[in-house]
């Protein structure tokens, strides 16, 4: 007996010579078998918890999640919203396993007061939200802890972000209300972010959500990387709330006026009539219709410019509606000038010429300039 | 027929048809770009898709061999002592399974007997001929093999490599094999994709029988199919139905989730005995060339309208400009001529007009002059 006793112990230990030889285990790992339903539990008496959990190798994967419990505004023009979420946390230590016996219901938890304290004895990434402004306005707290190590925090937290926007294209855009989770400190050697099916299915929206003026999309869950020092990466999460803008809401207040100015340096052809060789309106009248067109142009990109300052700072439909106005104002002066004033095509090519190229414009400019706007809002739905 | 209406309308006609030809072949010709890149883009997915499969197998076989190589391994498994064998392999496994995904070990007898699950020890001793035919083609030819296959804890891709014992004698058969999730997860962190696997229930329910029936739910079921594993449950339910899972060759698919289009490549999943028992989804946005395409259309329709419209005005304003209106007016002088006979004004061009009506007024006034001489001298003759 104690020869077959002898012969097994030299069997597990050349095994674990080859593993270990093989990187498949740490010699301390393979001169133990541990019983099947628990893994290479390693704590060391007197071990710091507060360091960097090395159990189960570099990196730590830390399983990152984010539920948007409620978006409270988006303020486009400044670049931010205000939201609650719930940021989800986990990884394994395998230093806290425990037997699971002692969790009540198959885990230790710990509440706000109780799981901050007990979550400064225990190591936890070093994240940070690199877009959040300002500290939270609320802040609670979660912990628990499996009986195979495995850690899970839950933070929620009601704070202001600042997201990118784009307006290209106005008024069929989609926002991305983001939060960037970054590990710092520690490298992507050390701490990596990563996530699984059940951290997809937590990354969503609340049922509930209602954000005025928008509707809401679906949650992506993106691993990324940022670049530090010497070649150093950190790794990084982003959480994107995709929110489509209601596009009806914008046509009455900035789509229809936009249109209906188009129609003032229209008018300066339409309310003229050739006869012979001249026209039957002044062109000094119908100058003053298109300089008046110009003024209401203004007023009204002064308009949006301060209701929508974003909108009026990027190259958008509506900027370039805007630009289409003064390029019609301007075609309509040239009219005004060069035939109303100059009659330039009956002085180069005869009366019955100019009749018919004012005949021509009277329909083919108010079609272009009606065709380009429509073109500018089907690009910006396209 | 009058030519002044139907002249214009002929070339109006022409003007028109040949930018609206010029406009279709350019749409066609940029929408045919969109569509190779797609392709492309597809062909990708697939080729990576297909790829991580075979790296998965590679390394599942990898691994197997390492443990099968030590000899006191081998040594256990020829002396069939499960035991041993369990305390040599386990740890290791352990370590494979929490750090690089490792989801099953285990050895068989010939030909493909189960005797030993090292991810699941108690369970041992029954003939796994039915479905694993991998095993029994390893032990039939004692050669590597590699594939996937449905066992009755899920599906697994496996690396299976025949035992000998010391003195080269064939033992049975060993394998590693990894599970599918993981693969998928890996694709979306490094690539983006989404991806969904879709295993047949009937196929699925046969085997895998250690599955729970959590996995037959409403939320799972797409047909005659069971979501087995998604990156992203909420967005493969948007996109893919249960009826575009009934396939047998390689499918492409356009579809659209809260108005952002997707590519959704559908890959038929074989087992190692070359049948069908699933579908793998691999969705990619393809909102940056559909964008592209829809406003290339709505442009180059632009461009065609804005070149007919100058070209129809270039035609009126010529055709009846500077020829109709003043031949018009021309005739009318000649009618006026020809009524009043002797004592008509001298026949001119209209002012302006083209050289060639001028020759004709000057013609038309020869032939008046000639006229009122001829009046002349016969009224001497008489």
């Amino acid at each position: 007996m104690r020869r077959k006793g002898l012969r097994s112990a030299l069997v597990v230990a050349a095994a674990s010579h080859w593993l270990a030889l093989a990187g498949l285990v740490t010699p301390a790992t393979a001169s133990s078998v541990p019983p099947p339903t628990v893994g290479v539990a390693a704590t060391v008496p007197g071990e710091d918890l507060r360091s960097i959990p090395t159990g189960r190798g570099l990196p730590v994967g830390v399983r990152t999640a984010l539920l948007f419990a409620a978006v409270e505004s988006f303020d486009e023009n400044a670049g931010t919203f205000e939201a609650t979420t719930d940021l989800r946390l986990t990884w394994v230590d395998p230093r806290l396993r425990y037997p699971a016996e002692e969790g009540l219901r198959g885990y230790k938890e710990y509440r706000h007061s109780a799981a901050e304290a007990e979550i400064k004895k225990i190591w936890t990434p070093r994240t940070r939200i690199v877009n959040r402004l300002g500290e939270p306005a609320a802040r609670e707290w979660r912990l628990r802890i499996y009986p195979d190590g495995t850690v899970e925090t839950i933070e929620r937290t009601s704070a202001t972000y600042e997201t990118p926007v784009d307006v290209g294209r106005f008024p069929f855009d989609r926002q991305p209300l983001q939060i960037e989770i970054v590990v710092h400190e520690d490298t992507a050697e050390s701490v990596d972010l990563t996530h699984r099916r059940e951290d997809v299915e937590f990354t969503r929206v609340a049922r509930d959500f209602v954000l005025e003026g928008w509707s809401p999309g679906l949650v992506a869950l993106r691993k990324e990387s940022i670049r530090g020092w010497n070649g150093d990466r950190y790794a990084a999460a982003v959480v994107v709330l995709e929110v489509g803008r209601v596009a009806g809401i914008s046509v009455a207040t900035i789509f229809i006026p936009l249109f209906a100015s188009m129609l003032i340096p229209f008018m300066a052809i339409w309310m003229n009539r050739a006869e012979g060789d001249g026209f039957a309106v002044e062109a000094f009248e119908l100058a003053n219709v298109v300089i008046g067109g110009v003024f209401a142009v203004i007023a009204l990109s002064f308009t949006i410019s301060s209701a929508y300052p974003v909108i009026a700072s990027a190259d958008n439909t509506v900027t370039r509606l805007i630009a289409l106005n003064y390029v019609a104002l301007a075609i309509s002066l040239v009219i005004t000038v060069a035939l109303y004033r100059y009659r330039l095509p009956a002085r180069l090519l005869g009366a019955h010429f100019q009749e018919e190229v004012f005949a021509f414009m009277a329909w083919a400019i108010p079609f272009l300039c009606l065709a380009t706007g429509v073109a500018l809002v089907l690009v910006s739905a396209a | 027929m009058t030519f002044r209406r139907s002249a214009p309308a002929i070339l109006v006609t022409t003007v028109v048809v040949v930018v609206a030809l010029v406009s279709v072949v350019s749409n066609v010709i940029s929408h045919r770009m969109a569509a190779a890149f797609e392709d492309a883009q597809f062909s990708l997915m697939g080729e990576i898709l297909r790829s991580q499969l075979r790296r998965a197998e590679s390394r599942a076989i990898a691994s197997a061999e390492l443990v099968a190589a030590i000899p006191s391994v081998r040594e256990a498994f020829a002396a069939r002592d499960r035991e041993t064998l369990l305390a040599l392999t386990q740890p290791a496994f352990l370590i494979q399974k929490e750090k690089y995904g490792i989801s099953q070990a285990q050895f068989h007898l010939a030909p493909a007997v189960s005797f030993l699950r090292v991810h699941n020890p108690p369970k041992f001793g029954e003939d796994l001929a039915s479905y694993r035919n991998i095993v029994i083609e390893v032990n039939r030819t004692q050669a590597i093999r590699k594939g996937t296959e449905i066992t009755t804890s899920g599906i697994g891709i496996f690396g299976t490599l025949p035992m000998v014992d010391a003195a080269g004698t064939a033992s049975g058969s060993f394998e590693m094999a990894y599970d599918f999730g993981p693969q998928l997860d890996e694709l979306k962190n490094e690539y983006g994709f989404e991806l969904g696997f879709f295993v047949e229930e009937k196929a699925l329910r046969a085997t895998a029988t250690s599955l729970t029936e959590e996995v037959y739910n409403d939320q799972n079921r797409f047909g005659n199919h069971i979501s087995f594993h998604t990156t992203h449950a909420a967005l493969l339910r948007e996109l893919v139905t249960g009826g575009d899972l009934d396939i047998r060759e390689e499918a492409r698919l356009l579809r659209a989730s809260g108005g952002v289009p997707y590519g959704v490549l559908l890959e038929p999943a074989y087992d190692y005995a070359g049948r069908q028992y699933g579908v793998i989804a691999v969705a990619r946005s393809f909102a940056a060339t559909r964008s592209a395409d829809g406003q290339a259309k709505v442009w180059q329709t632009l461009l065609g309208i804005f070149a007919a419209v100058v070209l129809i005005g270039g035609v009126l304003t010529v055709v009846r400009g500077l020829l109709l209106r003043p031949l018009t007016a021309l005739g009318a002088t000649l009618g006026a001529a020809a009524d009043a006979g002797a004592a008509a004004d001298p026949i001119v061009a209209p002012e302006a007009a083209c050289s060639e009506v001028f020759e004709l007024a000057a013609q038309a006034e020869r032939l008046r002059r000639s006229a009122a001489g001829g009046n002349v001298a016969g009224a001497d003759r008489s």
